[in-house]
């Protein structure tokens, strides 16, 4: 309301929002364990070296095998980087970026509301910027890795002690996001306390940092196995298979984390959203379905990895890997979908009006749209519109409708585009139709999309441009 | 007309939003102008011809090893470093900048929304190219200046977005053009400030990061390194120095661009802004004094200073042409805010104590030559147990 919308009509703004955002959790998630992973990898190296050096019986490997891990390591730790740093850093910043353009109004209340914890995750993604690179630069001055001379620069143990500022920074990153997350889904009664405290540590915030544990760490496992059978392959069999192993397992104990992480998520969501996740709408449904069937086959993939360990090919780990990808997208769709018609459940729906915002409700209903926002005002109504003879606005500008339309309907539906596509929901519909539907939305069985929020007139505008839509679609 | 969409209560005082806004905008800035600028030094070199046999003799008189390029490129190995300080330096005064601007900067962003989702997409591919020109070596003399070529144009592009946007958000007068081009395609190109401000950036970057060159050679020269460093040092400071000499006109250029109530606030109405305008003049002679006397350090020191002064006067510029913001809405989660402060309080100085430890072992590491050859000086092992 407040700003301008940008609007192309084919284009499904939900649908970018997605698809950057689950590239993204799937990449940062990977980050977040894939610290811990570097880290308990390397500590579990100088624990055999120490074992090695004080020739006890039970050291894990011989030392061309530790010779082998370490090469292996600093490779992954290479290929961890690029991906992680840029790649994933980057598509964060997407994020932002992206819902600063598409929902101005949600992005600046999320960063009033939590502006320090956000500064907070800034000075981590410093401190991982800082541990990461410096952790990579100085593997070989720490074990003079691939022929270079320049070992014992650095201790082994400092170098793990970059490694820890780095995967504790990530896993900071990852409980201060998690909680303004958790707050757009289950704001619990912190919007009536206003207390930050409660909005943080809100009633889904603990299930959801055991949740997402258990997948930040699986994720680590599941590259871990991809990195080794493509970027940094292992040619040793006997180090191949034990490295295959160890990270199967790291896909198979996390599962079970995230599983309970799952379940005590769902049971400690408001009934409200449970059966808004429940509801089986076409948007919602086949994301449950392909939920629920991806975690066996997650957990059976990571089985099949460890039982034939000597055997991990690419097309395995690639599959393993993309299984990863589907129950990223699954779960982060069904959180979303999972919050409407909201975008912060009891202050603002999911198309940024707000149900009660300062007193200008009312004066909506009974002026118009048109009475509190330029960017509406500036459009002409539908009676002194100058049309061209296509029925578009003859400088090429929006109709109010189609800025009502845009500006209240266009976040998640398209004209035309890949997703709720708005041109089949409007054939079965007159203009007294169009009108009566509209009028019903927010309320009983249409309580899963916001009210309209307008006065009679704008409502007409809106429907008229809808009617105008069916009328070129036949 | 309503465009301006009413801002929310802050969640802080906003002069302290202010001092982290301008604090960590002017450790972006110096970033990229490193970033920026190390980029157009080696793809400048990049595209010159080998030197004539003639000159090829001046560079090995001044201990250069291969000409043009190789002289001039040697920022470029930390070139990738570079880019992701400069991203991350980027996200914290734009976070303080929606915060305190958003009225202005969220529609500028949403008018020109296919550049400005543009920018993250744009940076990951500079950043990726910058990974191949420091390791991947590409094929060639046409390879490399393809690569940087590449680079180079990307990252100016980002920098374009950047000031069309920040430019942009300056003039609601201009967001009416939304009404006739809705889809996010917009850019600020008819404001009169938009090439000055734009040059200024750029020009900006070109003088440091010929200073940063000559910064890195006068240190390896004080450690006895002189292959090279001698010429690096001479053409770093004489990039420094002509690149800013040019930012004079380019600068009163912008200036005069600007409209009534920011440009006669420097010109003498506005006491401290004129000010701060006569100290960022007075220290941009003094730099360019240095420069030319060779005295690369105290060169440094005044560009600093002037660097900082300039972001305090675009902010200065920035507020005379916003004038007062619409009144604000409540702020719906308001307890505790505090308590946040002082943990993000706790967080920094928690974070800065680890980033000096890891500054100072990387500083060991990669800018003190190892202790002799059987040497296994392990200070930073030594620091991490202290």
């Amino acid at each position: 309301m407040e700003y301008p919308i940008w609007f192309i009509p084919g284009l499904s703004k939900g649908m970018i929002m997605a698809a950057i955002s689950v590239i993204h959790v799937f990449v940062s998630q990977f980050a977040v364990g894939g610290g811990i992973y570097l880290v308990w990898m390397e500590r579990r190296v100088l624990k055999n070296q120490e074992r090695l050096m004080e020739g006890r019986a039970q050291a894990l490997t011989g030392s061309s095998e530790q010779a082998v891990l370490l090469d292996w390591l600093r490779g992954h730790t290479k290929f961890f980087l690029l991906l992680t740093m840029v790649f994933g850093a980057l598509t964060g910043v997407a994020i932002w970026f992206t819902m600063s353009v598409i929902n101005p109004a949600a992005t600046s209340a999320l960063l009033h509301i939590f502006l320090w914890i956000w500064a907070a995750e800034w000075v981590f993604f410093l401190l991982e910027v800082a541990a990461l690179l410096l952790y990579h630069y100085s593997y070989p001055m720490a074990y003079g890795l691939s022929g270079q001379e320049c070992a014992g620069r650095i201790s082994p143990r400092t170098h793990l002690w970059i490694g820890y500022i780095y995967a504790i920074s990530g896993y900071m990153s990852l409980v201060l996001i998690n909680g303004v997350i958790c707050f757009m889904l289950t704001p619990g009664d912190s919007l009536a306390s206003g207390s930050l405290f409660a909005a943080f540590f809100n009633p889904t915030f603990f299930p959801s940092m055991v949740f997402r544990t258990g997948l930040c760490l699986l994720l680590a496992g599941l590259f871990a196995l991809f990195s080794m059978s493509s970027a940094v392959r292992v040619q040793d069999t006997q180090a191949r298979r034990a490295l295959a192993r160890h990270n199967s397992l790291w896909v198979i104990v996390p599962f079970l984390v995230l599983l309970a992480g799952a379940i005590w998520y769902f049971f400690a969501l408001p009934p409200d959203r449970q059966a808004a996740m429940l509801r089986g709408s076409a948007d919602i449904h086949p994301f449950a379905r392909s939920f629920a069937c991806i975690l066996p086959i997650i957990f059976l993939l990571g089985l099949l990895a460890y039982v034939r360990a000597e055997k991990l090919r690419l097309p395995l780990a690639a599959l393993i890997l993309c299984s990863g990808l589907v129950l990223v997208g699954s779960f982060e769709w069904l959180r979303e979908a999972g919050r409407r018609p909201w975008v912060i459940p009891d202050y603002m729906y999911s198309n940024t009006v707000r149900p009660e915002a300062d007193g200008t409700a009312r004066i909506v209903r009974e002026q118009g749209l048109a009475a509190v926002s330029g960017w509406i005002k500036g459009v002409p109504p539908a009676a002194l519109d100058r049309r061209s003879q296509d029925g578009g606005r003859a400088d090429g500008g929006l109709s109010r409708g189609e800025l009502i339309f845009a500006q209240q309907c266009g976040l998640c539906h398209a004209v035309g585009g890949s997703r709720l596509d708005i041109l089949p929901r409007v054939q079965r519909f007159a203009q007294a139709g169009l009108e009566a539907q509209i009028r019903g939305q927010g309320a009983a069985p249409l309580d899963y999309m916001p009210p309209f929020y307008g006065s009679g007139q704008d409502l007409k505008e809106l429907a008229a441009y809808l009617n105008l839509l069916r009328d070129a679609e036949k | 007309m309503l465009l301006i969409s009413p801002p929310m209560v802050l969640p802080a005082s906003w002069g302290l939003i202010k001092i982290l806004l301008l604090a960590t905008f002017f450790i972006h800035l110096l970033f990229m102008n490193i970033l920026l600028g190390s980029v157009v030094l080696a793809a400048v070199n990049a595209f010159k011809p080998s030197p004539t046999p003639r000159r090829a003799f001046g560079f090995a008189a001044l201990g250069a090893p291969a000409g043009n390029y190789a002289a001039m490129s040697g920022n470029l190995s930390l070139a990738p470093g570079l880019m992701a300080l400069t991203v991350n330096f980027g996200v914290a005064p734009l976070l303080f900048a929606q915060v305190a601007y958003g009225s202005y900067l969220y529609a500028s962003s949403v008018l020109m929304a296919i550049w400005w989702m543009s920018v993250p997409l744009l940076a990951m591919l500079a950043y990726y190219g910058l990974y191949v020109a420091k390791e991947g070596q590409p094929a060639g003399l046409g390879g490399r200046r393809l690569l940087l070529g590449l680079i180079l144009a990307v990252l100016l592009c980002v920098a374009f977005i950047h000031v069309n946007n920040h430019s942009l958000m300056l003039r609601p007068d201009r967001w009416v053009a939304w009404f006739a081009a809705p889809g996010g395609a917009l850019l600020n190109l008819g404001d009169p400030t938009l090439l000055p401000r734009y040059s200024h950036f750029i020009i900006s970057a070109l003088a440091v990061g010929g200073l940063f060159l000559a910064l890195r050679a006068d240190r390896l020269l004080r450690l006895g390194k002189i292959a090279g460093n001698r010429m690096r040092l001479k053409r770093g400071l004489s990039w420094f120095f002509w690149a800013s000499l040019v930012q004079f006109p380019i600068g009163l250029w912008f200036l005069f661009a600007l409209p009534d109530p920011a440009r006669d606030l420097f010109l003498g109405q506005d006491l401290l802004a004129s000010f701060a305008m006569l100290l960022a003049i007075i220290g941009s002679v003094a730099a360019l004094f240095a420069a030319r006397a060779g005295r690369v350090r105290i060169c440094a020191g005044f560009t600093l200073g002037v660097v900082f002064v300039m972001v305090c006067i675009r902010d200065l510029a920035r507020d005379a042409l916003l004038g007062p913001l619409p009144p604000a809405l409540a702020l719906p989660i308001d307890q505790g805010q505090t308590a946040a402060l002082v943990i993000f309080l706790l967080v920094t100085g928690l974070g800065l104590v680890a980033l000096a430890w890891m500054i100072r072992i990387a500083w060991q590491l990669f800018c003190v030559p190892p202790a002799g050859s059987t040497g296994t000086n392990d200070a930073a092992s030594n620091t991490g147990r202290s």
